[in-house]
């Protein structure tokens, strides 16, 4: 395991350039810390160890590497493609064409979401009283959708997560019983309800990670205090924003006096409150309320509970519903949120909680419904308080052949010889047509031999008299760069030999398969249907426009929708002749036009696909095929279309929970790995075995650090790990680290933190702290600290 | 009436190996009351990890948690409530110099309680994060504050101790060995201490 640490260290370092073996390595250096002292598998490899004398500038020298290196200890892990490490509940088969999320809705996603999908939400029990009481938190997604709908303004052909007011909602469930009227006080029925709240002995709970205190129930409502939640004495303070509040004199159960501090330690305010009572300290923006006061009877404050919080936001009473526009004691949001209320469900008894009560956390967008858009970025609605997130990080497999579809003329064409490949011979030149190029090798598919190739063409020839047009498919030969056709059996009639002649009236076609993988696996076909009619016909426009002389349209689709794209590629030239083939466009002008190309859609909200004509949109459209035409007005404006062909049929990706810690989306994090050893030893307690089976980081010199001393028992001697003795350390103030390599035992290694005076070894710990500022580009084994600073660091 | 028969088998025991039966038979039940009631622990199973203390959990937990008031969920609940929330951010260790001797025994007793914080925090599925950590030096153990930002943890030396106990008093937790003048023995001490508010933080409870 040793051998394999140190390989991991030194190829982090040397970027895995070449193979290397442990013994043929360099000296390690300062800029390698702490990797070295990390295991393969993130575990920390290594002791801090301090002198059994040391003194107090060791002590916090000490204490600051240790914690400092429990946190560096850390495995890489990696996250492949775009998927994330999520805590919670991912979904990768949403329909992209009005796909609900939750089950309720027809979606993937269980409704409600509880611990059991999602880690996040918490079931447990709170206490009151002395008893426990049951609860679990839920979240609920309502019929929030996906939809890429051309028509609806805030989508435009964009994925996008759709999410209505009151929809997405978290609830806090009761699932015991809790009678507060009954158990509050030693005089039941007088307290916990809406006209006499319970301060003294109020329910505690957690709605989203954040405190609130229930102090009275009944008809449908619920009065709850919010904001720092805590008990403050005269040494222990509850911190609100940038105020401490401490509590130093009080009497039993009637009142307290409190006293608040600034963030510089300063009181500013001191205010006797009365058990029950709340004050506003305005100069402050705060509110205390006062909700227990204990004291002994020398005034003594055993304990005042208190809650602080922002004015007018203390203390609040929820009802049935909620909304997100009052203000002040009306004003009902989730403390820190702008689009999140809190509403209550149940509650209907005076002075108790009963079962399946619950308390909602409710989304309400400022704008509804909510347009989430993906354009490449993973989209999240975050649940307050960091509480988790909606997450819609892209596609079910983001892989695809980028199709450019494009006019060319004055095309050769060489005879394909089979395979792929051509012979040097012209077959035809003077071509005109569309080029389909892909970025993918191999995926655009001759159905009839199935070889794939990464360019395609329909190509016009000129005319064989006046009734014969000639049409050809052309594949590229990568190897030679020539377009390869076939012009052996150019009969009339169909495409499927690679050559047609139409006569008046006729019509032709050819289907081209688009597979990412090559044609090899049936799920990722899609088809690219090629359909020319003879111009003497005049056949309608397709797309319901005026195209009084389409040669063809291209149609990209699957088995099941087959013109789930069209490309409305129209002649420009109004002869085809013996001495000109005709040129095109996409539709009638040669600048971009809603109708160069048509997408099929699902309306926003569910109902039949119809065509969308999406020629002029700036931003990326998706079709109900799961293709994806690239911002088309970038393209149509020469006549241009690219257009990304899924590998699978295209779902949305979608998630409730939270991305790993630490983890980003795609790419790499890092995981921390938790100590499970001591990690500090006095160096009278460090035994041989140690020493052969770990590293060490040693703080202090040799005359506190019997370690260091004994790495440094041969000084003078050309053999000595550590330069200075005890008796020889030089007569000036400094600090020194040093890595040394096999120190104790071959394949370990040992950091020393030392210094001439105790505040000298601090220096050195408080740089070796700071490694990844001030050391990350030190390539020396040994430094001398004067400063805490880049200058005061001098490599020796 | 169909006749009734009874077979019986005899088997005979000599008298050493009746001996050794219930010999064996007494060890079973004394060797599972040994495991569960008394020999020594020094690991525990924490989330499917091992982690190790430097003295016997048994032992450890007769150290008392003093808290300033009750709570039904007893004084290991305060405790841990004190240290392991989601709105900590930093926490402090305090301690008294005392002579160079005695000072590297902070060193020991720090590490191990953040040892036993990056566990609690690394493993709530709210916080999945560890908080920082700083060690400062104090004249005297008065006057001390904190807040539930940053807690703080008060490290009594035996040489300043007058027992061995751990002590919660708001967001300050007073972790104290006793006095024993003898170092070896303090350091004992000293560690019962720390092992006790490490069993707290990690919930653990020994039968």
């Amino acid at each position: 395991m040793k051998f394999e640490k140190s390989i991991a260290t030194f190829l982090a370092a040397l970027m895995s350039l070449v193979s290397v073996a442990y013994p043929v390595l360099a000296a390690t250096n300062l800029g390698q810390y702490p990797g070295f002292l990390i295991n393969a598998d993130g575990s920390l490899g290594a002791y801090v160890v301090v002198g059994a004398s040391a003194s107090s500038q060791d002590v916090i020298g000490a204490t600051d590497l240790a914690s400092r290196l429990a946190q560096a200890a850390a495995i890489t892990t990696t996250v492949p493609g775009t998927s994330a490490a999520i805590n919670g509940l991912q979904k990768d088969e949403v329909d992209i064409n009005f796909g609900n999320m939750s089950v309720t809705f027809g979606g993937p996603f269980p409704d409600p979401i509880r611990n059991f999908h999602y880690s996040g939400l918490l079931q447990g029990t709170i206490s009151y009283k002395g008893n426990t009481y049951n609860y679990h938190e839920a979240l609920a997604l309502g019929d929030t959708y996906f939809s890429h709908d051309f028509g609806t303004a805030g989508i435009n052909g964009t994925e996008t997560m759709v999410v209505h007011s009151n929809q997405i909602k978290y609830e806090y469930v009761f699932d015991s019983a809790l009678n507060c009227t009954a158990l509050a006080t030693t005089t039941p029925g007088s307290t916990c309800t809406l006209t006499t709240p319970e301060y003294t002995n109020p329910v505690k709970i957690t709605l989203l990670g954040k405190p609130f205190v229930i102090v009275g129930i009944g008809g449908g409502q619920v009065i709850m205090l919010s904001g720092s939640v805590g008990t403050a004495t005269s040494t222990s303070g509850v911190t609100f924003g940038s105020y401490t509040l401490y509590s130093d004199l009080g009497y039993n159960g009637e009142w307290a006096r409190v006293v608040i501090k600034d963030a510089s330690g300063n009181t500013v305010e001191t205010k006797v409150i009365n058990e029950g009572d709340s004050f506003d300290f305005t100069a402050e923006g705060i509110t205390v309320k006062v909700t227990s006061a204990r004291a002994l009877q020398d005034g003594t404050v055993v304990g005042t509970d208190v809650v602080v919080g922002t004015i007018s936001a203390v203390q609040k009473t929820y009802t049935t519903s909620c909304d997100v526009t009052s203000t002040g004691t009306s004003d009902t949001k989730f403390p820190g949120e702008t689009s999140w209320c809190i509403q209550v469900s149940g509650f209907a008894n005076s002075g108790a909680i009963a079962v399946n009560d619950k308390i909602d956390v409710v989304y309400k967008p400022q704008i509804s419904p909510q347009y989430l858009k993906y354009t490449g970025s993973a989209v999240t609605l975050p649940m307050p308080n960091s509480y988790g997130e909606i997450g819609f990080p892209g596609w079910n497999y983001n892989t695809f052949a980028t199709l450019t579809l494009k006019v060319v003329e004055g095309i050769s064409g060489y005879h394909m010889i089979g395979g792929g490949a051509t012979n040097q011979t012209v077959a035809a030149s003077n071509l005109n047509g569309i080029e389909i190029d892909s970025d993918t090798t191999g995926s655009i598919v001759d159905p009839n031999t199935v070889t794939g190739y990464s360019r395609a063409y329909i190509l016009f020839n000129t005319t064989f008299g006046s009734t014969t047009y000639p049409v050809l498919i052309g594949f590229w030969d990568s190897t030679n760069s020539r377009v390869g056709v076939n012009t052996t059996s150019c009969g009339t009639g169909a495409l499927n030999d690679y050559c047609a002649q139409l006569g008046a009236g006729d019509s032709t076609a050819f289907k081209f398969t688009i597979s990412y993988g090559g044609g090899a696996n049936l799920a990722d076909w899609q088809y690219l249907y090629v359909n020319v009619t003879d111009p003497s016909s005049a056949p309608a426009c397709q797309l319901g426009g005026t195209c009084t002389s389409l040669f063809y349209a291209f149609q990209l689709g699957t088995t099941t929708d087959n013109a789930g794209v069209v490309f409305s590629w129209v002649n420009k030239t109004s002869t085809w002749s013996s001495s000109q083939p005709p040129t095109f466009r996409l539709y009638t002008t040669d600048s971009a036009e809603d109708y160069d190309v048509a997408v099929t859609n699902t309306p926003s909200g569910g109902g039949a696909a119809a065509y969308s004509y999406v020629g002029k949109a700036t931003q990326d459209v998706v079709a109900n095929t799961g293709a994806i035409i690239l911002a088309p007005i970038s393209y149509t404006a020469s006549n241009q279309v690219l257009v990304k062909v899924p590998a699978q049929a295209l779902a949305v990706k979608a998630y409730v929970g939270k991305v790993g810690t630490g983890a980003t989306v795609g790419g790499t994090y890092q995981q921390i790995v938790p100590i499970t050893q001591s990690i500090a030893k006095l160096d009278s307690e460090v035994t041989a075995a140690d020493k052969l089976a770990k590293d060490f980081v040693l703080v202090g010199g040799p005359c506190v650090n019997t370690l260091v001393a004994e790495l440094a028992i041969a000084s003078g001697n050309a053999t000595a790990k550590f330069p200075y003795a005890c008796t020889s350390w030089p007569a000036r103030n400094f600090g020194r680290i040093q890595v040394i390599d096999d120190a104790f035992a071959t394949g370990h290694q040992v950091i020393v933190v030392a210094g001439t005076r105790a505040a000298d070894t601090r220096l050195a710990a408080q740089v070796l702290m700071q490694y990844d500022t001030l050391l990350t580009s030190q390539n020396a084994s040994a430094v001398e600290v004067t400063s805490l600073s880049a200058s005061g660091i001098t490599p020796v | 009436m169909a006749q009734e028969s009874t077979s019986r088998v005899r088997i005979k025991f000599s008298a050493k190996k009746l001996i050794a039966i219930l010999i064996i038979l007494a060890i079973l039940p004394a060797g599972y009351l040994y495991a569960k009631y008394v020999m020594p622990i020094n690991t525990w199973t924490y989330e499917g990890r091992s982690v190790g203390f430097r003295i016997n959990l048994r032992e450890a937990q007769k150290v008392p948690i003093i808290t300033n008031f009750a709570s039904p969920k007893g004084p290991d609940f305060l405790v841990r409530d004190a240290l392991v929330r989601d709105d900590v951010t930093n926490i402090t260790f305090l301690f008294k110099p005392t002579d160079d001797r005695n000072n590297s025994l902070y060193v020991v007793e720090e590490t191990e309680i953040i040892k036993a914080l990056t566990f609690a925090y690394l493993f709530s599925t709210q916080l999945q994060r560890i908080p920082t950590f700083d060690a400062q030096a104090v004249d005297s153990y008065s006057n001390i504050t904190a807040t539930q930002l940053n807690p703080k943890i008060v490290l009594v030396h035996p040489n300043f101790g007058n027992a061995t106990l751990v002590r919660q008093d708001g967001y300050i937790i007073y972790v104290q060995g006793k006095s024993t003048n003898s170092f070896d023995s303090d350091k004992i001490q000293f560690d019962l201490a720390t092992v006790r508010l490490m069993m707290a933080i990690l919930k653990i409870k020994i039968q």
